[in-house]
């Protein structure tokens, strides 16, 4: 009985105020987004899209992006363009994927100018598109004005390694560099537009071989944060890398992963 | 909220069909409707002054003061003038047909 | 809605169904289930909460139409208040003065109240049931039950963490538990204060909490520190604290956000030992893990949250927008850009009354509008606040209509002034909602 209702109650709020389920439709009403989906008919409902409805704060939204789906040198997710249609710039962040990493999810935070859909572009070796989306609104919380403003410097990469690694199996790695990420589009307190200063990429290498190369647009947060998977088939070094734009300054952090 | 759900029509319905067949009763308002509006205004004030404005404490009190008093006062530390501490960023959110709606309010408790 | 108010003309709607009596009536609603046994009331309100939210919106409705009959649902005789609580951990106030009871509702107001736990919620038979099994049935209904906690967000912190690190996010046992250990501690030991992400009650909560701590450390434990392990960037009035710290405490308080691998993600409260999100393990001599939150269970179980955890609701009454008749205020709901706190349910408590009390008389509810005044005490005669007013525009949304922090230059009277009014705040909302007076 009361599954009925909640089923009932549910079914008609989702009707009644006419919400768009996020599940990548719309997708074509914005031209990056159809630019990143191309000539193919992408398939919508399998690429997972996960954000708070409601977020406090826009400069450092969670993002989780994730598709089940093979991760084999035959068929394998190759990419995953992140897209927020009502930002100054919409792109946020692009995951170029490999089979090296065993499973197709990452994670990241980023910035959420104002309520809007953001949407999820997947492109898999063999050609297959899929896409989602995710409506999240913007609303800082009354207590929350800050006033304090501290400049990072890019520097102090944190790398934290699967916490049990077995052959081929996928392990969480998350990653984390201090950096201001700044956009070029933001006054300081003189009122100038302060200097662009960007990273503009995280590749992650195995021995030798690239794992995950990351894109970095104006839309991730300071300090940017990488959260994906690795599946290394022996023990071996790990490097992690980001690269300034512009001054092509590189900071680095190596790791030995272990299997168990 | 325009999500009526159709068992809340029915009941809607069911109200309304007794409304006009009984159109002619009187009526003796318990609420008080027409100070309504001013409660909802002022009802953020109790938060520091107490319910009605009443309470004397460590917050001076603001019930039957003048409303001249009241209204002068509202609208300089509005200005950010008389060392308001909290009361500029108070007063600063309504305008100034609000503020003198909150003097009279008070005055009159 | 508009309709029946042009139909009704000048006749409300309840004296209609009085005029008429119960016994015609009967037959024709009962199979809304809305009505039954109201007797001579305008209507039957229930209200699920006797918190900040609940017993505000309790006493306005009798006080705007006492021909209400309200009954209020809280489980606790006695209602600690988690403002101030801090102060107690300071051991500048004690439990007593934080204390609230029931007598001015039911003696003064006439609001029924009943010591049980909401156990069920049905939105369409219109029905609240209580943990002896009684029903209530309701016209309108209010909920505002505060938060639930999401256990296991943080690896380990579960329902039997607290009794070791104690959370003391609902004040009362967690609080007085939570000063024990910090009574019990030796000097030179380490506080370690875990704050989540947004959103959670009370957002300048734990950096209060921290400065009352350092400050009864300075007191009692001159070789004792606290450590603030932060699962955001930024926090509540950030720049005030920092400096109030930098005055009273030295380094005495260590503040590691985000991206400096403050965030918590596995917690062994027995050995009071956490590990953040990059590996690194800290080891507390007293650990208080403020964990993740959303709305009360009760409010799960209406069937009034979303997928976030909180209620969603129509800002200009407080009405939740997934189910009719049922009124949700304070944490429980999705209500930035106001934040929670009690001055914030207090004042949708109010907001939310006057609405039910317009619309059971076929009236349109008036503007809406409220105020929210966030004080912390950094030191005993050093506060600061964060306040501002919103109303809701034409549209039904939310609008800043001001706000703002203390300044961030003013002299020691100002903040003196300010932790004044902050004691003076406490003496009036309690006033103003349970009729406590010091
Ligand atoms: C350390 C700390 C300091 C704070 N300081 C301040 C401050 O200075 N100023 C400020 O404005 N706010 C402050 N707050 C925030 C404030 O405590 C909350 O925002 C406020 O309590 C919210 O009110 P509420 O009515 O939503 O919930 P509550 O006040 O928590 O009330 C909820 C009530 O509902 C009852 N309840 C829950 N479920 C049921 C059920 N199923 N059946 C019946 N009853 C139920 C509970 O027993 C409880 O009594 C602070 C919070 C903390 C933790």
């Amino acid at each position: 009985m009361r599954k009925i209702q909640f089923a009932l109650l549910f079914a008609l709020s989702v009707l009644l105020a006419g919400a768009a389920v996020a599940d990548g439709s719309g997708w074509d009403r914005h031209d990056a987004v159809r630019e990143a989906v191309g000539d193919a008919t992408p398939q919508l409902g399998q690429l997972r899209m996960q954000m708070p409805s409601v977020s406090e704060d826009g400069s450092a939204v969670p993002l989780e992006i994730s598709i089940d789906h093979p991760m084999t040198d035959g068929d394998y997710i190759e990419s995953i363009r992140v897209f927020a249609t009502a930002n100054p710039n919409p792109e946020v962040v692009d995951f170029y994927l490999t089979p090296l990493m065993g499973r197709a999810e990452v994670s990241s935070r980023v910035r959420v100018n104002e309520s809007q859909t953001l949407y999820a572009v997947a492109h898999s070796s063999s050609g297959d598109v899929f896409v989602a989306s995710s409506d999240v609104r913007v609303t800082v919380g009354g207590c929350l004005m800050t006033s304090d403003d501290d400049i990072a410097e890019f520097g102090q990469p944190r790398v934290a390694p699967p916490r049990n690694l077995a052959a081929g199996q996928p392990g969480e790695v998350r990653t984390l560099v201090t950096h201001p990420m700044e956009t070029g589009l933001r006054e300081g307190p003189d009122g100038e537009l302060l200097p662009r200063r960007m990273i503009d990429t995280l590749i992650v290498e195995f021995e030798g071989d690239t794992v995950l190369t990351v894109k970095m647009h104006t839309a991730v947060s300071e300090n940017p944060y990488m959260r994906f998977f690795m599946a290394p088939e022996t023990s071996g070094n790990a490097v992690f890398r980001w690269t300034e734009e512009e001054s092509g300054d590189t900071v680095e952090e190596q790791m030995a992963f272990n299997l168990s | 909220m325009n999500n009526h759900l159709p068992w809340k029509s029915a009941c809607l319905t069911a109200v309304l069909a007794l409304g006009v067949s009984a159109g002619a009763l009187a009526d003796s308002h318990s609420a008080d409707l027409d100070h309504l509006a001013d409660e909802v205004l002022a009802g953020g004030c109790a938060g520091c002054h107490g319910t009605d404005g009443a309470l004397s404490g460590l917050v001076p009190a603001i019930a039957g003061r003048p409303a001249e008093e009241l209204e002068a006062l509202l609208l300089q530390y509005k200005n950010g003038e008389g060392n308001p501490t909290v009361m500029d960023r108070i007063a600063g959110g309504f305008t100034d047909e609000e503020l003198t709606r909150l003097a009279e309010f008070f005055a009159n408790r | 809605m508009s309709n029946d108010k042009k139909n009704l003309g000048a006749v409300s709607r309840r004296s209609l169904i009085k005029g008429l009596g119960a016994a015609s009536v009967l037959p024709m609603v009962s199979a809304c289930g809305t009505m039954t046994g109201r007797g001579s009331a305008d209507a039957r309100v229930v209200v699920i909460g006797g918190g900040f939210g609940g017993a505000t919106a309790a006493k306005y409705l009798k006080r705007g139409n006492p021909n209400l009959d309200v009954t209020l649902v809280e489980p606790a005789e006695v209602f600690y208040t988690c403002p101030f609580s801090n102060l107690y951990l300071g051991g500048i106030r004690e439990m007593n003065e934080i204390a609230h009871n029931y007598d001015e509702l039911k003696d003064v107001y006439g609001v029924q109240v009943i010591h049980q736990l909401a156990q069920d919620v049905d939105p369409v038979a219109h029905t609240v049931t209580l943990g002896d099994g009684t029903t209530l049935i309701y016209d309108k209904l209010v909920m505002s039950p505060g938060i639930d906690f999401r256990w296991n967000e943080i690896e380990g912190y579960d329902q039997a963490a607290p009794q070791y690190a104690p959370h003391a996010w609902q004040a009362g046992e967690q609080t007085r538990l939570l000063r024990r250990q910090l009574e019990g501690m030796d000097d030179g030991g380490v506080f370690v204060l875990v704050a989540p992400d947004n959103p959670f009650r009370c957002p300048p909560g734990p950096y209060e909490r921290a400065s009352m701590v350092a400050h009864y450390f300075s007191q009692h434990k001159p070789n004792s520190k606290v450590l603030i392990l932060d699962a955001k960037d930024n926090f509540s009035k950030q720049g005030l604290f920092t400096a109030g710290w930098n005055e009273f405490y030295g380094n005495r308080i260590e503040w590691v956000g985000l991206s400096g691998d403050g965030r918590v993600m596995r917690v062994d409260a027995v050995r009071r030992e956490v590990e953040t999100e990059f590996g690194t393990l800290h080891q507390a001599d007293v650990l208080n893990v403020v964990p993740p939150q959303k709305a009360g269970m009760i409010a799960e179980r209406a069937g009034v949250t979303d997928d976030s955890g909180w209620v969603p609701v129509n800002p200009a009454t407080f009405a939740a927008t997934m189910a009719d008749d049922i009124y949700v205020v304070g944490d429980a709901t999705i209500a930035a850009p106001m934040p929670k706190s009690g001055f914030s349910a207090s004042s949708q408590g109010k907001v939310a009354a006057a609405a039910i009390i317009a619309e059971v008389a076929g009236e349109t509810p008036p503007p809406a509008y409220f105020t929210n005044t966030c004080y912390s005490l950094i030191a005993p005669d050093y506060g600061i606040s964060v306040a501002a007013i919103y109303k809701t525009d034409s549209s039904g949304e939310v609008e800043v209509t001001s706000s703002g922090l203390s300044p961030a230059e003013a002299d020691r009277s100002t903040r003196a002034l300010e932790a004044q009014y902050a004691r003076g705040w406490y003496e009036a909302i309690a006033q103003d909602t349970w009729g406590t007076r010091y």
